[in-house]
């Protein structure tokens, strides 16, 4: 049984990042902290659209993008599948890059007035979360 | 003493729609989300701040005027002759109608200087959709059935049914139009019946499966969810009172003496007063979304600091605050934003489905009649 609060995808139409992108994120990190399991199935195109009151083909190439990374099945007219995922083995590209994203992140929030501390117990929650 | 000659359910038939047509341009812009002000996005708390008061005061003031002009017109009802009672019966409809419109597009000129940004945060849940039917396929069917029900009855006493039977009746009850017996008249208005419930219904569950939720997360989803399923409920009763309407107008081919008036015509008239009171109701109660069921501590405002969601539609594409025309908004229905329900897109190509069902609906009905006059 899927929960809903932890299924609500939401994004920002005032923000810079593209909106296939947010929905792509925004998903990703819901199938990461497993708010979906294999089989489950994912609203269609059309439904998430109207909800967000965006073009459909906005959803249908996040749903792509997600889907050429090996989370979703896509067939037409049954919708969008959540599949077991193969986890690819990290390239040294991707750990520099997470490294980099992650400290230009962290530096963003202390900018920002955030306590080093309070981001630290952020970062271990999400460590905790990732590990269960 | 004259007005003891009164025909009364003239008058009343004249009445109901004018006093429901006032009642609902009252209360409408009182009904509809909190940021949504004469179709016009703004901040939560412009309806109470002065401005917004005197806009609304004007607008009510131009009912109240507006009202007083058609009851004149419902004068003409007594005196019982057409042309005269055709004035009196819609004369104030339509009067009411173009005075509220004017009113109304008055009050969204006034309106729109303060327009405010929408939140540009949208969320939608990914569970797929599960549409219910309140009762389930059984409950949906149960229309269908009274009236296929009715249709066998009149065909097993077919022999019972006199040569000449009416097909038509005044507002006082009397026969006014009569066919001879055959199949398009006997079961004429059953097929009506049918038509209607079968749009109802048909319309209904395109709009569950199409509609936009506005919230997907928190108690504001939770009442969104609860008003559509109201809606849904209110959908079902009138599809019911359809099919009882219709299946006793067909019954009325079996009675004795064909030309007495029906005996039902208040039950009737008192049904259709039910039946406006209950939308009243519903939309006193629960307001456009079911925002009016307030928030789970009690308070019935949104917070004031809040920006507002509107309806996840821009400004600009409503056309006179009326017709929503976007297309590059998958959606085919979209709520009202100046009344309760929904509305369609009118740029979603989809939308010629709908409207081709109703000219489907409005055709076919007429085919029947046709079909049944003498």
């Amino acid at each position: 049984m899927i929960k809903e609060e932890t299924t609500v995808l939401r994004i920002d139409l005032a923000s810079p990042a593209p909106v296939y992108r947010q929905i792509a994120d925004g998903l990703r990190a819901l199938l990461v902290h497993g708010a979906f399991k294999p089989g489950d199935r994912l609203p269609t195109v059309r439904q998430v659209a109207i909800d967000l009151a965006v073009h459909h083909n906005t959803v249908a190439q996040a749903y792509r993008l997600l889907a050429e990374e090996g989370w979703l099945d896509l067939r037409r007219h049954s919708g969008a599948t959540v599949i077991e995922r193969r986890w690819p083995r990290p390239s040294v590209a991707s750990r520099e890059n997470f490294s980099q994203r992650l400290r230009e992140l962290t530096a963003r929030a202390v900018a920002d007035g955030l306590d080093a501390k309070a981001i630290a117990q952020q970062l271990d929650t999400l460590s905790d979360e990732l590990n269960k | 003493m004259k007005w003891i000659n009164l025909n009364w359910p003239l008058m009343v038939a004249a009445l109901l729609p004018w006093g429901s047509l006032a009642l609902a341009a009252l209360l409408i812009p009182r009904l509809t989300r909190p940021d949504l002000f004469f179709s016009v996005t703004v901040n939560p708390t412009f309806r109470q701040s002065p401005a917004g008061r005197e806009i609304l005061r004007r607008y009510d003031r131009a009912i109240f005027v507006i009202a007083l002009m058609a009851l004149l017109l419902i004068g003409f009802v007594r005196f019982g002759t057409s042309p005269l009672v055709i004035i009196g019966l819609l004369g104030p409809v339509m009067i009411e109608l173009a005075g509220w419109f004017a009113a109304f597009i008055s009050a969204r000129r006034r309106t729109m200087p303060y327009h405010a940004e929408p939140s540009a945060q949208r969320e939608a849940t990914l569970q797929p959709r599960q549409v219910s039917l309140p009762g389930g396929w059984l409950a949906q069917a149960g229309p269908f059935l009274i009236l296929a029900a009715i249709c066998v009855c009149l065909w097993l006493r077919w022999d019972s049914i006199p040569e000449r039977i009416p097909i038509h009746w005044g507002i006082s009850g009397r026969p006014d139009g009569w066919a001879a017996r055959s199949p398009a008249a006997v079961f004429g208005c059953a097929g009506i019946g049918s038509l209607i419930c079968l749009l109802l219904a048909s319309l209904w569950y395109a709009t569950l499966h199409g509609v936009r939720r506005i919230h997907s997360s928190g108690y504001r989803a939770i009442r969104e969810a609860r008003f559509i399923r109201v809606v849904s409920f209110f959908m079902l009763g009138v599809e019911y009172w359809v099919a009882l309407l219709m299946g006793l107008l067909s019954l009325a081919a079996l009675r004795a003496n064909q030309a007495a008036p029906l005996p039902g015509l208040w039950p009737m008239i008192l049904g259709q007063a039910l039946l406006i009171g209950s939308i009243f109701f519903i939309a006193l109660r629960a307001g456009q979304g079911g925002w009016r069921w307030g928030t789970p501590d009690g308070s019935q405002t949104v917070p004031a600091d809040s920006p507002p969601v509107g309806d996840r539609t821009p400004d600009a594409c409503w056309k006179l605050g009326l017709f929503y025309v976007n297309r590059n908004d998958p959606a085919l229905f979209v709520e009202k934003r100046f009344g309760i329900g929904w509305t369609l897109n009118f740029a979603n190509p989809r939308v010629w489905l709908v409207i081709g069902a109703i000219l489907f609906f409005v055709l076919a009905t007429l085919a029947i009649s046709l079909r049944t006059a003498p």
